[in-house]
């Protein structure tokens, strides 16, 4: 399965689809030749994710990709036998059988994911409610038991969320980042204006927005990036990092192909990081401090990337290490495999 | 799991490795505990070598027993669970002065007898307990429970499910005793993953056990159903399908000890 299909799929907010430039750019200009694909492609389709299941686990959402690829699998070999039969006339039984068997199994996994989405939903809800206690109680426990007391719960399915503070975390920055997207795809037609004037300015006005968001909890922020830098909630959170930078970038109007789609990414995120550290010990009006240090840190990126252009050599080195920081952050999240 | 069998009158269910009539497994389980009951601890804390402290300190760390929570703890016979409970509330503040309660509960009077002993010697009656929490002590069939509906918050059964006749029964009474929103939670032996391990297990269990049950508390035979009784339990991917099917929601396992025993949940939503 290539990257082009997994995009088909409509991947759920994971950095999994981005991380083929190729696959992205080329299927927003080929939406018109949908009639050699399965499902007709529009750029909304193809560029919209679902950020409710940001708090998933990798694995829920590997076994949901392969559970996909299977149906589509066994829908194909229908649909091939389905041609077989009509030519040959003989095997119309095995067809319908394979038919009945494939119903079936789609059934099953309507009521699971039923029952599923029902179960997504309450979530959804007690974080939700949970986020108002969040400035007297901090990321915590106490918060999720408190939102799911004020939904009607008891407070024992504090137990839905292992991870206790950091499912709040994650929750929160999962619908940040959502209503980001919004945004940048309201400014830019759905990412098909591809002039957005100066891309820096727009990288400083998209970071801005977003870190913006953060300032109603800014009390209790050092709180949350304790909680981000564990180890053990690594994966999701490198995941929601790198899929809102790509997000970024995207909408910006980086079409690129090469190492400069990795470098990119990378150094937007670690500005993103610098500004948001320094936003939080800056005590200026409407913070003017942290957005000057923004442009500074921008103007700076560029500046290095124009002395690398320079030094032919070197920039290779530097691409190369880019691209292996990058890959290994990938086999972090568990996606360094190969799925041609 | 009962299995079915061309008897005429009734249907067939295992008991250890043996094959008793259904009727006849609760009475012979019964036997089991009243023999074990006085020794039950000492027991426990030789088989294990004490980990089951710390499997049953996991086990209260994973529910996150809150004040105002209603605990129905069954199979609890000794009041393992129960105090565990109590003595995590303790720690916890309380601004909002609520109260909570926990029922203990065990389809046999010998084993509440030992664990009503228990807690007077710990200071956990219901005259010494500071006023925002209650115990209570009733013999009740886990299959048939005498509880309204909606009543509890919290439901849990540690080392207990694999004794029951019908454990589907036990999930159902479970699922009808919980407030919308509550938490079943089950800590049991299990099966282990790897293949090496279980040999490793399976040798101890029954080359040890039953003789350490003879030299410390005098029952073989006892400690030898205990043994086979864990084997026969469902795996731990079929206990969650069980669970699911008794109409909890967001069921999941853990394993502890490589497998040795799993604690599952389930939320009723």
């Amino acid at each position: 399965m290539n990257c082009t299909q997994l995009i088909d799929q409509n991947a759920q907010g994971t950095f999994l689809a981005a991380t083929c430039p190729t696959a992205r750019t080329a299927s927003s200009l080929h939406t018109l030749s949908s009639q050699r694909r399965q499902r007709p492609l529009t750029p909304t389709s193809c560029l919209t994710r679902n950020y409710t299941k940001d708090t998933d686990k990798l694995e829920e959402f590997r076994a949901r990709e392969e559970q996909r690829e299977r149906e589509r699998d066994a829908a194909e070999q229908l649909a091939a036998k389905k041609t077989q039969s009509d030519a040959g006339g003989g095997g119309g039984g095995a067809g319908a059988g394979a038919g009945l068997g494939g119903q079936q199994q789609s059934h099953q996994s309507e009521e699971e994911a039923g029952k599923q989405a029902k179960v997504d939903g309450i979530r959804q809800k007690i974080l939700d409610a949970a986020m108002e206690h969040v400035p007297q109680h901090g990321w915590s426990k106490q918060a999720i038991v408190l939102g799911a007391e004020s939904c009607g719960y008891p407070s024992v399915v504090h137990g839905m969320f292992p991870e206790g503070g950091f499912a709040l975390v994650s929750h929160f920055n999962g619908k940040c980042n959502a209503e980001l997207v919004q945004y940048l795809q309201h400014q830019t037609d759905n990412g098909q204006k591809l002039d957005v004037g100066d891309p820096l300015d727009f990288l400083v006005r998209a970071v801005r927005k977003r870190l913006e968001m953060i300032v109603p909890y800014k009390t209790q922020w050092p709180q949350a990036m304790a909680l981000i830098a564990q180890p053990q909630h690594a994966s999701t959170a490198l995941a929601q990092v790198l899929t809102l930078v790509d997000d970024i970038c995207y909408y910006s109007g980086d079409r690129s192909v090469d190492f400069g789609w990795y470098t990119r990414r990378i150094g937007l995120a670690t500005i993103m990081k610098m500004t948001e550290l320094y936003m939080l010990q800056d005590t200026s009006a409407g913070h003017t401090k942290t957005w000057e240090f923004l442009k500074n840190r921008m103007d700076e990126a560029v500046q290095l990337q124009m002395a690398l252009a320079q030094t032919e050599g070197m920039t290779h080195t530097f691409q190369r290490s880019f691209n292996s920081a990058f890959i290994t952050a990938r086999n972090i999240l568990g996606l360094g495999y190969s799925r041609n | 799991m009962a299995t079915t069998t061309t008897t005429t009158t009734e249907q067939t269910t295992h008991f250890g490795y043996q094959t008793v009539k259904e009727s006849e497994k609760q009475q012979k389980v019964r036997e089991v505990f009243e023999q074990v009951a006085k020794s039950y601890d000492l027991m426990n804390d030789a088989m294990s070598l004490g980990i089951h402290r710390v499997w049953k300190d996991i086990f209260i760390e994973r529910l996150g027993p809150t004040h105002g929570m209603r605990l129905l703890d069954m199979a609890g016979g000794t009041g393992d669970i129960s105090f565990r409970y109590l003595k995590y509330l303790a720690k916890q503040p309380n601004p909002e002065q609520r109260s909570s309660h926990v029922t203990v509960s065990d389809i046999n009077q010998e084993m509440l007898n030992v664990g009503e002993a228990r807690a007077r010697q710990l200071g956990l009656t219901v005259d010494q307990l500071p006023s925002v929490a209650s115990i209570d002590w009733r013999c009740a069939d886990a299959e048939k429970l005498p509880f309204n509906d909606d009543s509890f918050t919290a439901y849990t059964i540690a080392f207990g499910i694999r004794n029951c006749t019908h454990v589907d029964k036990v999930l159902s009474e479970a699922y009808r005793v919980l407030q919308p929103g509550g938490r079943f939670m089950c800590l049991e032996f299990s099966h282990l993953e790897n293949e090496a391990m279980q040999w490793l297990y399976d040798q101890y269990s029954f080359q040890v056990i039953p003789p350490m049950g003879q030299l410390l508390a005098g029952q073989w035979h006892a400690y030898q159903y205990l043994v086979e009784s864990i084997r026969r339990f469902p795996r731990q991917d079929q206990f969650k399908a069980m669970i699911e099917e008794a109409g909890f929601v967001h069921a999941s396992y853990e394993n502890l000890t490589f497998g040795v025993v799993s604690i599952h949940s389930g939320f009723k939503l």
